[in-house]
């Protein structure tokens, strides 16, 4: 039996499914026995932490900074020398002292950080998280690269929202679990696909939407059956979806081989990932994968978006 | 007179995108945001004959990768570094800003030039469309070189290029892709004169029109605008090349669309930056200099190539050119075989 | 080594055992570490993966040990080249979700804090030579126990600190600790090795660490021990905000603010965020009622006391590993259901390292008696892993049989000592007796000499008769003769205590009184001067050995010398005989005369003994052999003496008079 779970309305509900079908509303009794819980829940912005956010690049003008068009309260911002072009060419060494001292001032715990070129080169995020890390001991640090969207500032809109998002889904999973002890928990993504309770933690943004989406989901497998209510649909919509990741990068290749190379790379990170977000590991297989040349930049760049599902265990 | 006052904006950046391919989301809104903060109570717009005939005029544009310029942000300073170095090797201020197209970002970077020069946007633009490279306008048809040339990178680079004008883009592209993918371009410097004969003229009024919420889209195409097919993208591949020897700034490639109704024909969009032929089950129906455009059946924006992905549902648009670019000179610059394509 | 190499010896070593007593020791170790290890791979970029042979440990280095998905990609490689295990450097950020992916995927990830290069070259060393490695673990024990000396708690200390992940416990002959780590060994029945026990299933999380750590529980599993909001409307509610400390998940407060899992269950029957029933779909929407309320507490496989319906206020002293919810607390209940008098620490110490028993060898002292036994029990990791348990366990008895026999020498030159000894073990079982410790330690030197210490038990007492045989023998304590006592017991019955009691010497032995009697008989053959013994009944255990001391000694008392008096064989004619008949006759004859001055030819005093013995004139007058009117004329004479035969303490006094004055003398 699994178990749907919608969260977010007056109350959490759930319905069991068995054997693939919908088996109506969930005894709460058997509930524990569930093989898995799937979960569906729009997170709510209004629970959102103050974030402490390190921009990786060059001055710009302030309504393109950090934080800018933000609402009070939303966390404090810094811009920090350093980043890579698109061509993953060095643009300033990164300023260490400055990530340290800005760490060390913030008084806050979860970090966004985007640097410029990571989806290109990564490399200038991990080292600020590396200094994050050792300068505030136990802080949550999302990078950007892991949502891959090209453009510094949506990526780093992503950053920050999950960071923000981060305490109060540790709350919610915590909560969730407490209520199943020993079930195996996954949240419903926003577009489709599941991830684990680990992985939400880690993601939270990618289930942002979660319960919309399990709603259409499970109103268009329910059929026209009027009077579902619409938690009852989002809750049996989440046990429709499989595990899911998504990887985006931009990668450079010169050359077929070298382009089978680093998409080979890219595979394996999201397999890893679609493993992580709770898919069997046997089951992990790529779903889709697209390549786009980049306009106007030289030969060998490309938009790399791939794709991987898999049965949950 | 017109003005681009913050309300005007919002119609010209709609406008703008219309038909814009290369604007990728995050260039344009941060194109957007920034014209938005710069322009203050507005940049006036005026027509190129209205201007003192020997004033100069300056193109300005956006060179290189939308991509680069969302993910490595602009100083801020660039679009008036970039005047102020043409200005400084010609001796002389530049009375007018003028664009060199008007699709998304480079319809919005000449209107931000303009306001940090403090001087007006002229009402046209230099091709009536979108091409690939920076002598492919009607400037270059008029007989203007583009050189000098002035480019401002976005780590406070500065480069003046100075050569024959059919040189241009070979020394422009190594120079951009080394300033991190993009640059601020002032070029095509001009007295007010000569633009009145060469621009595409009224433009900008054109798209602050079309951009106004209710327009129909065709309002934003001068010379015309048709449906060729509604469809869904089978495949995007990248192609293997076409047999011609020009280095174009990126890899062409090829998007195949099935056509959803009707003859249920299947559509090749051969692109090289930008789609320059469609193939209707292995017939021409469109090509350059006309241009072509997939526009996404949700939402409605324009599909760039690279966005493109199997089992988006897209409407593909041609837009026709201005007149000049269907004259001899016109095809030669902006006809197929200016992209490598020998039909 | 001189003696043949146990089965397995030679077989590879596993990363659990690279972790556990090899190159690996100190590296926290997430998954079960029993992949074998046949060869070592550094990789500095995932491609070099395409190349990785089964059972290969993966050493990462570079970038492909660099923070992001680094590692969890290469755990994943690994898992798909069926790789032994990964190796990674410690304190990249990814090292929670590692853990997590490595879980799933059954790949042991390691983290170590050293050079990964000098790590990888160690670790092919082992992989490559593993019995090498296991001869040179082998030798160093040796080394360290030969330097431990004859001390049972030096030995078990050696043993224990140079087998890592594994517990090493003294046992003695009937199964109770005596030294070593107090984990996972046999319950007091003794069982050959294995049975009884789960397998070693890895504890997961922690299981690497030290047996005195908390265990860590990790991503998902700690989440017993966090704050618990009170329901998605009610979460702004909470005052915990614990959370916000935790990192993946593995660092949360152990003992945040909460109310436990049982206590969510109390609290959920008044939340209004209870898990809601809903209708069907298309259903008239009838509510079938609040199912939260019925939800039971949370599951607690471990078995807590503090988890019934409702007990969630006692539930946040929990220990975390009941918390971890999974399989560590399922195991930690079925240890105590098979050792249910042992103590809570002990069940979770055993559930955390995985209760199989690897090796077990059996302690003999010097003179071929059973000290005890070493069990080595721990998670078998590896098939060479308990055959070399076994050889360091067969290296601990010699020093052991060490530690007896000096300690034996020392007892037997030293009464005081060892009656001091003994005197401690008596009083252990009192409640409210301090020193807990010194306890440890007689029970310990018990062990040592031999003594019974459980089980069931007879107390003796050897009574000596006169004076001491030698002048000045007896000196100030006595100290010449208690020695010699000690001397003889000890040969005679065997190890035992002897200790004072009065005039006598006092003990306990295993043997049954029969077989006891008959010993001591011997010993009081053996005795310089005249001696009785007296020997008690068998009791249950040590606790209730002073009942039959008591008996022993009353036996003792009433034992002529050169006798034995067994208390349970003890009846009314063996305490009447034991009457100081000579120092009583004078007396009983005072008390007799009116009756000796009437009885002329000595029948009344017969008739007056039948009728007290028989307790009647009938019974009376058939052991005489008279009619019943001759005993009833006889009894009225006796009273007409003066006597009131109806007064108990009369009848007492006369029939103690009647019998030692008819007694033979």
């Amino acid at each position: 039996m699994i178990l749907g779970v919608a969260l977010g309305g007056r109350a959490p509900v759930a319905v069991a499914v068995r054997d693939g079908a919908f088996a109506g509303p969930a005894d709460p009794r058997a509930a524990r026995a569930a093989r898995a819980a799937c979960v569906a829940v729009d997170l709510e912005p209004a629970g959102a932490a103050p974030v402490a956010v390190i921009r990786v690049g060059g001055p710009c003008p302030p309504v393109l900074g950090p934080l800018a068009g933000w609402p009070d309260g939303s966390g404090v911002a810094t811009i920090v020398r350093g980043g890579h072009s698109l061509t993953g060419r060095p643009l300033a060494p990164l300023d260490t002292d400055a990530v340290r001292a800005f760490a060390a001032g913030c008084g806050l715990t979860d970090f966004a950080v985007t640097a410029t070129g990571s989806p290109v080169l990564a490399d200038h995020e991990l080292a600020v998280a590396a200094v994050v890390s050792a300068e505030v001991p136990g802080a949550r640090i999302t990078l950007s690269y892991e949502f891959g969207r090209p453009g510094l500032r949506e990526r780093e809109g992503d950053a920050i929202r999950n960071a923000a998002l981060g305490p109060a889904a540790g709350r919610l999973a915590d909560e969730v679990a407490a209520r199943l002890p020993g079930v195996p928990l996954y949240f419903a993504r926003s577009g489709s696909g599941l991830v684990s309770e680990h992985y939400f933690r880690r993601y939270p943004l990618a289930c942002l939407r979660g319960a919309a989406a399990s709603h259409a989901r499970g109103l268009a497998a329910l059929g026209e059956a009027a009077g579902v209510p619409g938690p009852v649909a989002a809750a049996y919509g989440a046990t429709l979806a499989v595990p899911e990741a998504q990887v985006e990068r931009i990668v450079q290749a010169r050359g077929r081989a070298e382009l089978d190379r680093v998409l080979q790379d890219v595979r394996d990170e999201v397999l890893t990932r679609v493993v992580s977000a709770g898919a069997a590991p046997g089951s992990a297989a790529i779903a889709e994968t697209i390549v786009n040349p980049l306009s106007y930049l030289p030969d060998g760049l490309y938009r790399v978006l791939v794709t991987a599902r898999g049965a949950a265990p | 007179m017109t003005a681009v006052g913050p309300r005007e904006l919002e119609r010209f950046a709609a406008g703008s995108r219309l038909f814009a391919t290369g604007a990728a989301d995050s260039s344009y809104a941060l194109a957007h945001d920034w014209a938005r903060a710069v322009i203050g109570d507005g940049v006036p717009v005026r027509q190129a004959s209205d201007l003192d005939p020997g004033a100069l005029c300056v193109a300005v544009t956006l060179a290189g990768s939308t991509t680069a310029l969302g993910e490595q942000l602009p100083r801020g300073d660039e679009p008036e570094r970039a005047v102020r170095a043409l200005e400084r090797r010609l001796g002389t201020r530049a009375a007018a800003v003028v664009a060199l197209n008007l699709a998304a970002e480079n319809a919005l970077i000449p209107l931000i030039a303009a306001a940090a020069l403090g001087v007006p946007l002229i009402d046209g633009d230099g091709t009536g469309r979108v091409f690939p490279l920076v002598e492919q306008t009607t400037y270059t048809l008029g007989g203007i070189s583009a050189a000098p040339l002035a480019l401002a990178g976005a780590s406070g680079e500065l480069v003046l290029l100075e050569t024959a004008p059919d040189r241009v883009e070979d020394l422009l592209r190594p120079v951009v892709l080394s300033l991190g993918g993009w640059a601020v371009a002032a070029c095509y410097p001009m007295a007010a004169r000569d633009l009145a004969r060469v621009v595409v003229p009224g433009t900008v009024s054109l798209l602050l029109r079309a951009g106004t919420p209710g327009a129909p889209r065709s309002a934003a195409a001068p010379y015309g605008v048709r449906t060729l097919c509604r469809g869904r993208i089978l495949a995007v591949e990248g192609s293997t090349g076409h047999g011609g020897e020009l280095a174009l700034p990126s890899l062409p490639s090829s998007i195949l669309v099935q056509e959803s109704d009707g003859l249920r024909r299947l559509i090749r969009l051969e692109a090289h930056n930008e789609i320059v032929l469609a193939l209707a089950d292995g017939a021409a129906v469109a090509m350059a200099p006309d241009q072509i455009c997939m526009i996404a059946a949700t939402g409605g924006l324009v599909v760039d190539v690279d966005k493109a992905a199997p089992g988006m549902e897209v409407e593909v648009m041609v837009v026709k050119a201005a007149p000049v670019w269907h004259t001899q000179e016109g095809l030669a610059l902006g006809g197929l075989r200016a992209f490598g394509i020998p039909l | 080594m001189n003696r043949p190499r146990p089965a397995g010896w030679e077989a590879p070593v596993t990363v659990a055992e690279l972790v556990d007593a090899g190159p690996l020791a100190g590296a926290r170790m997430y998954g079960a570490g029993d992949q074998p290890v046949h060869q070592v791979r550094i990789v500095d970029e995932l491609a070099v993966f395409a190349t990785v042979a089964p059972h290969t440990a993966v050493v990462l280095i570079g970038a492909a040990a660099g923070g992001g998905w680094a590692v969890e990609m290469a755990v994943r490689r690994a898992w798909e080249q069926a790789a032994a295990c990964v190796i990674a450097p410690s304190g990249g950020p990814s090292e929670g979700s590692g853990q997590v992916l490595a879980e799933r995927l059954g790949i042991t990830l390691v983290f170590v804090d050293g050079d990964p290069l000098v790590t990888a070259v160690r670790v092919a060393s082992a992989a490559a030579r593993p019995e090498a490695a296991r001869t040179q673990l082998v030798a160093r024990c040796a080394t360290r126990l030969a330097e431990a000396g004859p001390s049972a708690r030096r030995v078990l200390g050696v043993l224990n600190a140079e087998l890592p992940g594994t517990s090493v416990a003294f046992l003695d002959r009937y199964g109770a600790h005596v030294a070593g780590r107090r984990a996972a060994h046999p319950s007091p029945a003794p069982q050959p090795p294995g049975s009884g026990h789960t397998p070693g299933v890895a504890p997961g999380p922690g299981s690497g660490l030290g047996a005195t750590s908390a265990p860590s529980a990790g991503p998902g599993t700690g989440r017993g021990a966090r704050p618990v909001t009170g329901g998605p409307s009610g979460t702004g509610a909470d005052p915990g905000g614990g959370s916000r400390t935790g990192h993946t998940g593995g660092s949360g407060p152990a003992h945040g603010p909460r109310s436990g899992d049982s206590g969510a269950g109390s609290r959920r029957s008044s939340a209004p965020a209870a898990w809601e029933a809903v209708p069907r779909p298309g259903g008239p929407g009838s509510r079938t009622g609040r199912a939260g309320a019925e939800a039971g507490p949370a599951g607690d496989a471990a078995g807590s006391a503090a988890t019934g319906p409702g007990a969630g206020a006692a539930s946040g002293s929990r220990p975390a590993a009941a918390g971890a919810g999974g399989d560590g607390g399922g195991r930690g209940g079925d240890e105590g259901r098979q050792a249910p008098e042992r103590g809570r620490d002990e069940r979770r110490q055993a559930a955390q390292r995985g209760g199989a028993v690897l090796a077990e060898v059996e302690v003999t002292g010097q003179e071929g008696d059973v000290l005890g036994r070493l069990v080595a029990s721990g998670s078998s990791r590896s098939a060479g892993w308990p055959a070399v348990v076994r050889a360091v366990l067969g290296l601990a008895v010699a020093p052991l049989a060490a530690w007896a026999a000096t300690e034996r020498l020392r007892a037997s030159r030293d009464f005081a000592l060892q009656a001091a000894l003994a005197e401690r073990l008596l009083r252990a079982g009192e409640p409210g007796e301090p020193g807990e410790e010194a306890d440890a330690a007689a029970r310990e030197a018990a062990v040592a000499l031999g003594w019974p210490t459980r089980g069931p038990v007879t107390g003796f007492l050897l009574r000596p008769f006169g004076e001491p045989a030698q002048a000045g023998s007896r000196g100030p304590q006595g100290a010449d003769e208690a020695a010699q006592a000690q001397a003889v017991v000890n040969a005679v019955v065997g190890q035992v205590p002897v200790l004072r009691r009065g005039e006598g010497w006092a003990g306990w032995s295993a043997l049954d009184p029969g077989r006891l009697a008959e010993r001591l008989r011997r010993c009081v053959e053996a005795m310089p001067r005249p001696c009785a013994a007296g020997v008690g009944a068998r009791v249950s255990g040590l606790d209730a050995v002073g009942e039959s001391l008591l008996g022993a000694e009353a036996g003792a008392f009433v034992a002529v010398a050169g006798s034995v008096v067994r208390a349970d064989r003890m009846g009314p004619a063996e305490l009447l005989g034991a009457l100081p008949a000579g120092a009583l006759r004078a007396p009983a004859a005072v008390v007799l005369r009116p009756l000796l001055d009437v009885d002329r030819d000595g029948s009344l005093l017969e008739t007056l003994t039948a009728v007290l013995d028989e307790g009647g004139s009938l019974r009376a007058a058939e052991r005489l052999g008279v009619h019943r009117n001759t005993v009833t004329t006889r009894l009225e004479r006796i009273r007409a003496a003066g006597y009131d035969l109806a007064d108990p303490a009369t009848r007492l006094a006369l029939h103690l008079a009647c019998h030692l004055t008819s007694a033979p003398s």
